[in-house]
């Protein structure tokens, strides 16, 4: 059976362009795939800025007992059995914005031009159009067993960033900052 | 016919060359290719990536003008024909910008 | 509403001030056909609006706001936004770009372009909501810092997505170094030109936008494909990667190895660096890699400072905010961000004000200004705390010198006299940028022919270190275009296509950095000429040629050396200062006494007139120049003004 899969954010925090840049091209070309035309507020993914000098870009966890279905009076956020993920049947969608509180990752919203809620719909099946347009690359459409392996790494890399190194290279990739916490306080 | 003595420099490199070459400086032996010329071949001998060669070289094989060498601490523009005949001496220090800036 | 066919809105905004008034007009081919956007728009408009007669805080100055053609688009790099006025600090065309999410919501809201005229009575802010526009109170903003302003007119709408253009405590004092800042202190800056006093004159406080409507593309997959070959370009151009690895703040080494760093108010080529090295700012402050809207190149750096006087301090800044720095005499890293974030939440350009600041320096070590004075500062090149002090005074107009070093630089150096005026450096009234341009003409003709004063974004004065013999023959008719320090000829027409091809750039909202700097000419071409045709193309659905787009570039400088011509501007303004042919650059190093030559200036300058079509000798615009170009109601208005060459 195909796994179902999501975007996750991906990051190398020990590079620094593994980190959201913060560009939005993501926001953007994802409005495009879906609408034909350029518009941050009708993106299924969202990089919010934490006013802090780092953004991160949140989009649809994909969750296999949704908490906007499960909202929805009106029976429109439906299963789809290719993608084994939930999307909104914008026919049946009436816009009450039931689904909006509900989500605890506040990542269906209401798109303002047509009134109805939209989610991250993985772009049908084909290559994610926020994957492909990551400069930094921070974005992958993983199913659990790759997402499982990626926080692996990233837990192992993170770990090992201890105050005696200066810098390393994972994987031989570039060097890191010198001081984790510098980025994280 | 005289012994040509071995010639060994010492090279800095920024970015972009630091880079894709990994490290910051390196330590040459020009086996009597005493000129700028012979540095960037023994450059290239020891860094045989596509990425380092890229930065140095356009699409048309053409080494990129704007790349300036630094002999200790005078510039020679490697864009003009005579900057790679440019000799160099044993121990001097050659660092490689590009020699450009934006604002 | 019916989604858009391509990336114009089709409406502009006008609102007057004074009488309150709010309207909407039609944007359409009267402006795109020649003018296409941003920079093109808002110098047109300008020149159409604003007569000499109108001084530069007076109601009948326009404040311009004028995104790029293509922002709010998925073009890469689309991020910028041209606001334009008449400028207080030289009198003549004013502008500034920023490269911040304002002009694309903007564009949201329905609207390509946005006038304000007239003064408010009372401090008031805009705010775009779509359809909805309205003039509001804003008492209760004013004396806010740029990033409160910000945050606070996103509180109050309930919307983290809300755009705004403001003003801080300098632009309220009508300081004529203050700047319009973009979504807060950190995003992007028109800092230039003193835009935020005529928007303070006006007493405007903030323009608070908000627009949920689609930005079209006529074309998407010839953007994409236009967007694929950017990215090989940009993947093959070895300018880039330092871009995105160490920011701006990596033209150091260019100082550096050239030894032209400007360093206290513009007198030491050589000078201590090594506290403002690139791999310092990215090791021990570099918060990440960020990014303007849409661009992959990734230069933008926020840095923070965790211990020290400053532990705490965070701030956006570039390059030049370095290498002012080093005009008044600092060599910390952690000082100069937290000069940056002065700047910034004042409200303050810091390239005027580090000019000014350092013309003040300059005054005080030779004795011309006393502690009595400076009020108790002991204002010395490289002494941090009078540095912060008096910038914090300028923002504030704290205290008569103060109060005095707000007018800019030229103004100040009139005001204190006693010969202070050759320290003053400035072209035209607008504070010098960048680096020192002794020992290299060309660069040095390029300050000296900006049409928004001293300034090196209005060409690419580097363009001469990156042409081959063989393409200077080519292009310009002379191998010697390309030698730095040697011949003449092809220079002056060098120096204008450079200027015609940034302009492209400001037209259409690209970053320079990211379109209009290269290792090679013909990665230059490729990207800031037809990549940027292209991109424009597939966006508004025009089919414009390579040799349209710098046309548009070139009758945008025009419009702009028109108005100055008809400020009043001649020759002489085509100047640097005297320092710089001089006196002799100080510190030793690769540049050591070097000097601008002046009669390769000016031979330079005569061949860039004649190239521009402009009158030989004097430089004034000419009519075949200028009706070549479809300017000819400007032509006819210069000439009505006896303004016109012959």
């Amino acid at each position: 059976m195909a796994k179902r899969k999501r975007i996750v954010y991906t990051n190398r925090p020990w590079e620094a362009t593994g980190i959201c840049s913060g560009c939005k091209l993501c926001e953007l070309y994802c409005s495009l795939h879906h609408n034909g035309a350029f518009n941050p507020r009708r993106a299924r993914i969202r990089v919010v800025e934490l006013g802090t000098g780092i953004d991160v870009p949140v989009t649809c966890q994909q969750c296999q007992d949704p908490a906007c279905r499960a909202a929805c009076r009106f029976e429109a956020i439906e299963f789809d059995d290719r993608l084994k993920i939930v999307v909104v049947n914008q026919d049946k969608c009436t816009g009450c914005q039931d689904c909006v509180g509900a989500c605890p990752y506040g990542i269906i919203t209401i798109d303002p031009i047509s009134h109805k809620a939209i989610k991250c719909d993985l772009c049908g099946g084909a290559e994610p159009a926020c994957v492909a347009i990551c400069p930094s690359h921070v974005l992958a459409a993983l199913d659990d067993a790759a997402a499982g392996e990626y926080n692996r790494r990233r837990f192992a890399a993170l770990l090992a960033f201890d105050d005696e190194a200066e810098r390393y290279r994972p994987g031989g990739e570039e060097p890191t900052f010198k001081k984790l916490e510098k980025r994280s306080s | 016919m005289a012994r040509s003595e071995p010639i060994q420099v010492e090279v800095r490199l920024l970015p972009p060359l630091n880079d894709t070459a990994g490290r910051d400086r390196v330590r040459l032996n020009l086996q009597g290719r005493a000129t700028l010329a012979g540095v960037i071949e023994a450059l290239l001998e020891r860094f045989d990536a596509p990425g380092f060669r890229r930065h140095l070289y356009d699409t048309e094989g053409r080494l990129i003008p704007a790349w300036c060498a630094f002999i200790n601490e005078r510039p020679v523009r490697l864009g003009r024909r005579e900057g790679l005949s440019e000799p160099v001496k044993d121990a001097d220090e050659i660092t490689f910008l590009l020699n450009l800036a934006g604002g | 509403m019916a989604a858009p066919r391509n990336s114009y809105a089709g409406r502009m905004l006008r609102v007057d001030l004074t009488s309150g008034r709010i309207s909407t007009e039609e944007f359409g081919s009267g402006y795109t056909d020649l003018f296409i956007g941003g920079r093109g728009v808002a110098s047109k408009v300008l020149y159409d609006e604003v007569p000499p007669e109108v001084a530069p805080l007076d109601p009948g100055n326009r404040l311009i706001l004028s995104p790029g053609a293509l922002h709010g688009t998925g073009a890469p790099a689309a991020s910028r936004t041209t606001v334009a006025a008449r400028s207080p600090l030289t009198n003549m065309h004013g502008d500034g770009h920023a490269g911040a999410t304002w002009g694309g919501e903007l564009k949201r809201a329905g609207y390509d372009l946005l006038v304000i005229q007239g003064r408010a009575e009372k401090p008031v802010y805009l705010l775009i909501d779509d359809d909805r526009v309205e003039l509001r109170e804003a008492g209760r903003l004013w004396g806010l810092l740029t990033s409160k302003v910000h945050a606070r007119l996103r509180q109050e709408a309930e919307d983290q997505d809300l755009c705004s253009v403001t003003i801080g405590p300098a632009g309220e004092n009508m300081v004529r170094l203050a700047g319009v800042f973009h979504n807060g202190a950190d995003k992007g800056t028109s800092a230039r030109c003193g835009l935020g006093a005529v928007m303070g004159s006006k007493n405007l406080k903030a323009i608070a936008t908000r627009g949920t409507r689609d930005v079209g593309v006529a074309d998407p997959e010839a953007l994409k494909a236009a967007y694929r070959d950017y990215l090989e370009t940009i993947a093959l151009d070895p300018y880039v990667p330092p871009a995105t690895r160490y920011g701006t703040c990596r033209f150091m080494m260019h100082r550096v190895k050239f030894g032209i760093h400007g360093a206290e108010n513009w007198r030491y080529g050589a000078y201590d660096w090594q506290g403002l090295d690139p791999e310092v700012f990215r090791s021990d402050y570099q918060i990440k890699a960020g990014a303007c809207v849409a661009c992959p190149v990734r230069c933008r750096r926020d840095y923070r400072v965790t211990s020290g006087p400053f532990a705490g301090t965070r701030a956006k800044l570039e390059w030049e905010t370095i290498a002012r720095s080093m005009t008044c005499g600092v060599k910390e890293a952690d000082a100069v961000i937290a000069w940056s974030n002065l700047c910034n939440h004042l409200g303050l350009d810091i390239e005027g004000t580090g000019d000014t600041v350092a013309f003040a320096m300059e005054c005080f070590e030779r004795g011309i200004l006393t502690e009595k004075d400076t009020d108790g500062l002991e204002l010395r090149f490289g002494n941090v705390p009078a540095w912060l002090e008096l910038t914090r005074r300028i923002a504030l107009r704290e205290g008569d010198l103060a109060n005095v070093l707000a007018e800019g630089v030229k103004r100040a150096a009139a005001e204190i006299g006693q010969g202070s005026e050759r320290f003053a450096i400035h072209v035209k009234g607008g504070e010098m940028t960048a680096g020192d341009p002794r020992g290299m003409p060309v660069r040095a003709v390029s300050y000296a022919t900006s049409t928004r004063g001293g300034d090196h974004l209005r060409s690419n004065p580097y363009i001469e270190e990156i042409m081959t013999p063989e393409e200077a023959l080519e292009w310009w008719g002379s191998e010697e275009a390309a030698d730095i320090a040697h011949g003449l000829k092809g220079k002056g027409r060098m120096l204008k296509f450079s200027e015609d091809l940034v302009t492209i750039g400001d037209i259409l909202g690209l970053c320079k950095f990211a379109f209009y700097r290269s290792a090679t000419f013909p990665y230059l071409y490729r990207k800031g000429v037809h990549l940027a045709t292209r991109l424009y193309n597939a966006c508004s659905g025009r089919s414009l040629s390579e040799k349209d787009m710098l046309l548009a570039g070139e009758r945008a400088w025009n419009v702009e050396k028109a108005y100055n011509t008809r400020c009043g501007a001649t020759r002489a303004d085509d100047v640097i200062p005297a320092r710089f042919f001089e006196e002799p650059l100080l510190g030793g190093g690769p540049s050591g006494g070097a000097v601008v030559e002046r009669d390769k200036f000016e031979k330079i300058l005569d061949e860039y007139y004649q190239d521009r079509r402009f009158e030989p000798g004097t430089g004034l615009p000419t009519r075949a120049g200028l009706e070549r170009l479809g300017l000819n109601d400007i032509a006819a208005d210069l000439a009505g003004r006896e303004r016109l060459g012959g």
